[in-house]
């Protein structure tokens, strides 16, 4: 079940994130590596990358990653509309 | 980067346009890597050079004139599995505006936008059938962060 959040208050600063690049057998996926909980598989997270661009994505899993949480996504990451 | 042999090197392409030209941008894409990719030529930006020759000198001056990011041509062993070369080719017919990723053999990265204008096959006796794909970069070479 697809559990979307709710939009942020308007005062709520937006999630900050890097994107890293997660690399498999004939190509590569971005994710984000982020301080704080971990979001949930089947959600949609959205965080706001160094270029000042929210980018969303489906959650496909999370892992502890260096003290931060690596969120990786089921079809990639694209600019909030 | 320091000094590296080449192999380990590879294309990858992404249909997307970025959000932002910069390593970020580029960054968020999805890859799809040419796997049977055999070489990538030189490439980079280049200006043509104006020149003037003053009639009292005689000395030809020289100036920057336009900038072409400049292109060249991907081969490789045809392999219809291979989704980087399936976009390359796709990329010719739809004629857009596409996404490339240099990784090199130490893992450092450059992002460029360009557009394949061609992707031609040939066959010989002595060798795999090989692809070829011109690409014209459009944009700025961007290094990886």
């Amino acid at each position: 079940m697809n559990k979307d959040k709710a939009p942020a208050p308007a005062d709520e600063k937006p999630v900050r994130a890097t994107v890293v690049t997660v690399a498999h057998a004939t190509g590569s996926n971005p994710a984000m590596l982020i301080d704080g909980p971990a979001p949930s598989k089947g959600d949609t997270f959205a965080a706001t990358l160094a270029n000042g661009v929210t980018y969303q994505g489906i959650v496909a899993a999370t892992k502890p990653s260096g003290g931060k949480t690596l969120v990786t996504f089921a079809n990639g990451i694209a600019p909030q509309e | 980067m320091a000094t590296t042999e080449g192999i380990g090197g590879f294309l990858s392409v992404s249909a997307a346009a970025p959000a932002t030209y910069d390593s970020t941008g580029y960054a968020a894409l999805t890859w799809l890597d040419v796997v049977k990719g055999g070489d990538i030529p030189e490439y980079g930006p280049a200006h043509s050079v104006v020149t003037f020759t003053p009639l009292k000198t005689g000395i030809v001056d020289k100036f920057h004139g336009e900038l072409n990011y400049g292109s060249f041509t991907l081969t490789g062993a045809l392999d219809s599995s291979d989704t980087g070369q399936v976009a390359l080719s796709a990329a010719r017919v739809s004629k857009d505006e596409i996404s490339f990723r240099e990784t090199k053999s130490d893992g450092t990265v450059q992002y460029f936008s360009g557009k394949v204008m061609s992707f031609t096959s040939g066959s010989s006796v002595g060798s795999v059938v090989p692809f070829s794909a011109m690409i014209e970069a459009t944009r700025a070479t961007v290094a990886g962060a």
